[in-house]
């Protein structure tokens, strides 16, 4: 169970965005749509412990974000929050396959290259593994960004725009994907997209003006 | 995986870290290989001055002399009569001498005449033959017996003069081996030893065939020999026994430690100026270390980023930027010591075949050492920057603004 309450985004101390209260579940993905510019993405970075710079509560699961120190909030987040990017930027230097490792490692110190392959089979990317991340394509890459998100088996999973790049064909893909890894991991999903394709496969839907 | 990501880092970006490395390589390999000169020229000029307090010759350049008779790189002053050097010899504040007569050659290696005396001032033994008794009958340095081939039995001609080409020839006598010396370290490696009255009977030789009609009158009594080494009694003899050479006889007397002195502040002036000008390539490759990093990390904030998104800490980021700086460093430094043993090989092998002097230094010297921690701060110091960059980075502006 995610929730929060009485969210506030501050920018110089001055209040800049109120939100409404949202929750989700792992049963029930969210989907958050609204005009580029709204807030989504903030709130997501609120959602994701990215940015201090907020009032209000975050639970996720029985931990409260807002509660934790900076250290402490890198490591819960690396653990137990899985985060998939609009463009699937990756380290440029290291492998598809060591971009996802890394995630293992900076979550909980293991490189956990068994799981990584795994994971890349089942959403048949294993064929990347050995390239360099610009040597493969966009549609695959947000793949591999879900396989990485996925890699800690977290509590929750967080998405902006994860289709805004792909045509409707790998959008519908990548979306069910991501609902059904995220069922999988028994992790909460959340999307944030402008992409309105998606409101047809997730019914859980909150829009924002 | 850090590491690896750090190496994958530094191969991503092979021009940059070439650059940086070859830089780097270049500042220490010259410093390194100036050290290791100066330091084995000291120790060669040091060693085989052990134990020679004066040299006593023929009037002419201080150095020149103490080149010629202790190191037996310049060309003899001239000669002196034995019986102003056995003078010397019998003076009470003098323990020892030996004589030196040399000038004639052969191959370029210097024949010297001398006592066994000599060989047991530079602790040398033999490691085959015998030793010389009968004239013409002589004893080769280690280098010499390996690079021209020479074995105990060999026989050869000498020629006079040092040069390795022309000079007269003295072919009616040849000269045999009958031992080959343990290497010592010091000149004597690249000497032929032989009795003094070796020298004297191929000069005698050498004049009885040009000027016949003198030969009666003035042979005996004419004995020379080209320089004597003393050792003093006492330290007295150094105020006295120079001056007193020096003002009342028609000889040369200089002090070793005086002229080599002068000579290695004069090596050394040149040495500092290449040494700082080395420095100054390794501070350029700290710069260019310290720019490559910072031009790369507007274009990296967002891996940076990303990697804070995963669960990376601060310190972590910051941790790679030292350490990709530190490992150029590191690399550089290593490359820069290999470059100065290819550099001292070549000068060895050059020196090898125009002065006989041989250059040798496989380990770390203690300067190097220095060198290598020298380095390495300057590696830390050009990551401090961008590392405290990399500190500062806001992850959801960062994740946001692409």
């Amino acid at each position: 169970m995610i929730q929060t309450k009485n969210i506030e985004f501050r920018y110089d101390n001055r209040v800049v965005l109120k939100y409404p209260d949202i929750s989700c579940t792992v049963e029930k993905p969210l989907l958050i749509t609204g005009k580029s510019g709204c807030g989504k993405s903030t709130l997501l970075h609120i959602v994701a412990g990215l940015t201090p710079n907020f009032k209000g509560e975050v639970w996720i699961q029985q931990t409260g974000i807002h509660l934790l120190p900076p250290k402490k909030l890198d490591a819960f987040r690396g653990k137990h929050i899985g985060i998939v990017f609009q463009k699937p930027h990756f380290i440029a230097s290291i492998s598809v396959l060591e971009n996802i490792e890394l995630a293992a490692f900076f979550g909980s110190g293991i490189r956990k290259t068994k799981q990584a392959i795994e994971l890349m089979q089942q959403l048949s990317i294993d064929h990347l593994a050995k390239k360099l991340p610009q040597a493969v394509s966009v549609g695959e890459l947000q793949r591999v960004a879900i396989a990485r998100a996925l890699m800690n088996l977290p509590q929750l999973i967080i998405a902006d725009e994860p289709t805004s790049s792909l045509d409707d064909l790998h959008a519908n893909i990548v979306a069910n994907l991501l609902a059904e890894q995220a069922n999988k991991a028994n992790a909460a999903l959340i999307i944030v997209t402008h992409d309105e394709r998606l409101k047809t496969i997730f019914n859980n839907h909150i829009q924002f003006q | 995986m850090i590491v690896t990501l750090l190496f994958k880092n530094l191969k991503f970006r092979l021009a940059n870290t070439l650059l940086s490395i070859v830089l780097l390589a270049f500042g220490t390999g010259i410093i390194s290989l100036l050290l290791l000169v100066e330091k084995q020229i000291n120790e060669k000029l040091n060693n085989d001055l052990e134990g020679i307090d004066l040299v006593v010759g023929a009037k002419g350049s201080p150095l020149q002399l103490i080149l010629s008779a202790v190191y037996q790189l310049d060309a003899p002053t001239g000669n002196i009569p034995l019986a102003e050097a056995n003078k010397i010899g019998k003076h009470p504040l003098v323990l020892s001498t030996i004589p030196l007569a040399y000038g004639d050659s052969y191959a370029g290696y210097r024949i010297v005449g001398t006592t066994e005396n000599y060989l047991k001032k530079y602790n040398a033994t033999l490691a085959i033959g015998t030793l010389f008794t009968n004239s013409f009958e002589v004893v080769i340095g280690s280098q010499l017996a390996s690079k021209e081939n020479l074995q105990v039995g060999s026989t050869f001609t000498s020629t006079h003069g040092l040069s390795k080409e022309g000079g007269t020839a003295h072919t009616t006598q040849r000269y045999k081996v009958v031992g080959i010396l343990k290497p010592t370290n010091s000149v004597i490696d690249q000497l032929i030893i032989t009795s003094i009255e070796s020298v004297w009977e191929i000069h005698d030789e050498h004049e009885t065939k040009e000027n016949h009609q003198h030969e009666e009158d003035n042979h005996k009594e004419e004995k020379s020999i080209t320089a004597l080494l003393v050792t003093y009694r006492s330290k007295m003899a150094m105020m006295l026994l120079p001056r007193q050479i020096n003002e009342n006889t028609k000889l040369q007397a200089a002090s070793p430690i005086i002229e080599i002195n002068r000579l290695t502040n004069l090596i050394g002036l040149g040495i500092k100026t290449l040494q700082i000008i080395a420095w100054g390539i390794i501070a350029i490759s700290g710069l260019s270390i310290f720019i490559s990093l910072y031009s790369r990390l507007q274009e990296r904030k967002y891996e940076l980023a990303l990697m804070r998104s995963l669960g990376a800490k601060k310190w972590t980021l910051a941790f790679i930027m030292f350490g990709e700086s530190i490992t150029l460093c590191v690399i550089g430094c290593l490359v820069g010591f290999c470059i100065s043993r290819l550099g001292l090989w070549f000068l060895h092998n050059y020196s090898m075949n125009n002065y006989h002097m041989a250059f040798n230094q496989l380990f770390l010297t203690k300067e190097e050492y220095f060198l290598f921690v020298t380095t390495i701060i300057v590696g830390f110091a050009a990551a401090i920057i961008p590392s405290l960059q990399t500190l500062k980075i806001s992850i959801s502006k960062t994740l946001s603004h692409v």
